[in-house]
């Protein structure tokens, strides 16, 4: 097995001091970190929350829709305070080759107002927002500031965190990584050993300015009404899909592929983006958009079986860093699991540090609180789906399946009578060399995990 | 000995789109100019070397404040706020200087970024002290502030400022980096905050209209032809024409000269 990538150095080792300066660290002031050190500020514990970009939100990136329901336990009526570019109420599967697209549009006016569903909002706004709410509580926010690596004791426990800044030791109670995808600190921690490696994706995005009213024509919304596409089959057979979303005066537009593919086939990620800009199907979306924003960001879509352990002595892990990425086919989540996860990291930490005990044991009610919500729950239930999806045939066979399908349900071949779907199904599938035996497993697979 | 950084807050930009010609407001990114890093560097560094207090100064909103702070954890002595909305950049000079002598005391060396438009040279002249900028370099030897400027060609310019004195520099020092303490002590600092009383314009400007000469009442001129009486009154087809050749020895006088002239003809009205 590969070794996860990380830092050269080992854990400095310091004299544990009898009096820790903070009662809690997170690394990280991403919607995870935030979230944590908001719950361990709002216990009344001292909470320092390190942010190596030079304001929260000005290093992350995402990609489609965040979910707002878990904060209804942070924040009440969060919806009337959450920096929010539009409220999604058409949400679009769409199945494309290069000539053809297949969309399954799904449009409720319910998640237009209280208590709402999804939105699409700027990560530098809702970061900042997040990391606003923790500070007011009581934590205090070091921006432009990267924690290296880890500080123990002669035990092995995680005391606090070595930064960049001169005189840059922090020691602490609990340390609680929240430090993104590809996580130093968790791999320095130990709690990616016997893991798999590997499962990340590459996304890439670009934001497009265009007139709110065109994108309100466009898309068949009005108000702050906004619509999110997910799309399969636009990235040249390459392990991925396709995203494109509506904010309120721009569009956002890219993909999520598996960096080895891209480097097997030897492709650029932005020809795949220009590629899909240029399907006849997102032409017309997006047509006279000025390039406002290039992004990339890499994505742990692994799921459940490459999470890390999350726990361990006076150290905890949430978020991106512990690979709480949802990629599942319908289901593309992130920022919702990452809250969630901080949340319950925040609590556990807050508990152990009221309880005295921040050992492995008198964390693990982290582990207890994720396992029993939806932030494990979901992951374990759709532990199948990655690999299902980012398969070969649903890559490269199902989406031309698919649209040939729909195009012979829809062509009118007069004098010639309609074909019997049966038939058409076998036909297709003979087209494309796909065999009923692998439909009818990926469908079973797909039960079992979607069930 | 005083010694102020001021720091510039990237307010609102307008942009203008290319292709159609339409205008919109964007929020400038927050945090101090490449250039106000490299002034508060080298304000750092010359209240070291004189053993001055350093101020970090901007005019801005309240979210200026976290610029201000980590202005305060690399090394400042002391954080201002001036809260104010001045219109051009000689009330921004006035605004500044309002503030720093209310909270602080007349400044020995202000030091400012070189995005800071016409600003420097406003302070300068307002409060009457030396000003050199677009410096490369700022420092201090034997208690002399010393600066280095750009000339065209390549050519530098060294510099031998006295003090009190306004400096603008360019940014090519990089800031010192605060250390993880003085970074989680600044982040409790509370900023003051002053709001100067700022005279208005020096300059008043009237209702726009036509310039229109004061009537002058001369006497009918001699002559039996209107042409004849036109001629005289105007000197149209004189052969020397109006001008007159002038050598004043300097500036002064040549105001003087342009005074008289205006006076003897009548532009100026009775100034007696």
């Amino acid at each position: 097995m590969a070794e996860h990538a990380g830092p050269g150095t080992r854990s400095a080792v310091v004299d544990t001091p009898p009096q820790r300066e903070v009662d809690v660290v997170v690394v990280g002031a991403g919607p995870a970190g935030s979230a944590a050190a908001l719950e361990v500020a709002r216990a009344g514990h001292s909470v320092v929350l390190l942010e190596r970009g030079p304001f929260p939100g000005s290093k992350n990136v995402y990609g489609g829709v965040v979910y707002g329901r878990v904060l209804d336990e942070l924040v009440p009526r969060w919806w009337e305070q959450m920096p929010v570019q539009r409220w999604v109420t058409r949400r679009s599967t769409m199945i494309m080759t290069p000539t053809q697209a297949l969309t399954v549009d799904f449009r409720t006016q319910a998640w237009g107002g209280p208590p709402y569903n999804g939105a699409t909002a700027h990560r530098c706004d809702l970061d900042g927002w997040l990391a606003g709410l923790a500070t007011e509580a009581g934590a205090t926010l070091v921006p432009s500031t990267v924690a290296t690596g880890l500080l123990r004791d002669a035990s092995g426990a995680v005391v606090g965190v070595r930064t960049d800044r001169p005189d840059g030791d922090l020691t602490a109670k609990v340390v609680i990584a929240c430090d993104g995808v590809n996580s130093f600190l968790a791999k320095e921690a130990g709690m990616f050993v016997g893991k798999p490696t590997g499962h990340v994706t590459l996304g890439v995005k670009e934001t497009l300015r265009l007139p709110r009213n065109v994108i309100d024509e466009r898309f068949g919304v009005t108000g702050q009404h906004g619509v999110d596409i997910e799309i399969l089959g636009c990235t040249r057979g390459i392990p991925g899909g396709g995203f494109l979303y509506t904010n309120l005066d721009s569009v956002s537009v890219g993909v999520v592929v598996d960096p080895h593919g891209l480097a097997a086939k030897k492709v650029r990620p932005e020809e795949l983006v220009a590629e899909l800009k240029r399907h006849p199907a997102i032409e017309p979306l997006v047509r006279g958009g000025e390039l406002l924003e290039y992004s990339a960001h890499l994505i742990p879509e692994g799921g459940y079986d490459t999470m890390p352990e999350l726990v361990t002595d006076g150290f905890l892990v949430a978020g991106d860093a512990a690979a709480m990425c949802l990629a599942a086919g319908i289901w593309l989540e992130g920022v919702n699991f990452a809250i969630g996860a901080g949340m319950y990291a925040g609590r556990a930490a807050a508990d152990a540090l009221a309880a005295k005990d921040t050992s492995k044991s008198g964390l693990a009610s982290y582990q207890r609180m994720v396992d029993e919500s939806f932030v494990l729950g979901d992951h374990r239930k759709l532990r199948r789906v990655p690999g299902l999806v980012l398969g070969q045939r649903m890559q490269q066979e199902y989406p031309a399946v698919l649209c040939d399908l729909a195009q012979g349900l829809f062509q009118v071949d007069n004098p010639r009578p309609k074909p019997g779907l049966l038939k058409l199904i076998r036909r297709v599938l003979k087209w494309h060399g796909v065999k009923t035996r692998d439909v009818l497993s990926d469908a079973l697979t797909g039960v079992r995990s979607f069930g | 000995m005083l010694v102020v950084a001021a720091l510039t807050w990237p307010g609102p930009r307008t942009v203008v789109d290319q292709l159609t010609g339409s205008t919109r407001t964007e929020e400038g990114r927050p945090g101090a100019s490449a250039a106000g890093l490299a002034a508060l560097e080298h304000a750092l560094r010359i209240g070291e070397s004189l053993g001055g207090k350093v101020v970090a100064v901007t005019i801005g909103p309240s979210a200026a404040e976290e610029m201000l702070r980590e202005a305060v954890a690399a090394g400042a002595g002391g954080a201002l706020r001036v809260d104010a909305d001045p219109t051009d950049d000689e009330a921004v000079a006035r605004a500044l200087l309002a503030a720093v002598a209310e909270r602080h005391g007349t400044p020995d060396v202000v030091v400012f970024g070189d995005d800071s438009g016409d600003v420097p040279g406003f302070l300068a002249a307002i409060t009457d002290t030396a000003q050199a900028l677009g410096l490369l370099e700022l420092t201090v030897e034997q208690g002399v502030l010393n600066g280095l400027r750009r000339l065209d060609k390549g050519r530098r310019e060294r510099l031998a400022i006295p003090m009190p004195a306004v400096c603008s520099v360019e940014p090519v020092l990089r800031p010192r980096r605060a250390g993880l303490p003085a970074m989680l002590a600044a982040r409790n600092t509370t900023i003051p905050v002053v709001k100067p009383v700022v005279p208005g314009w020096t300059v008043r400007a009237g209702t726009i209209r036509a310039y229109r000469p004061r009537a002058r009442i001369l006497p009918i001129p001699a002559a039996d032809q209107a042409r004849d009486r036109i001629v005289a009154l105007t000197n149209a087809v004189s052969a020397g024409g109006s001008a007159t050749v002038v050598t004043p020895p300097d500036a002064a006088a040549a105001a003087d000269l342009l005074l008289d002239y205006l006076s003897r003809h009548g532009y100026l009205g009775d100034t007696t």
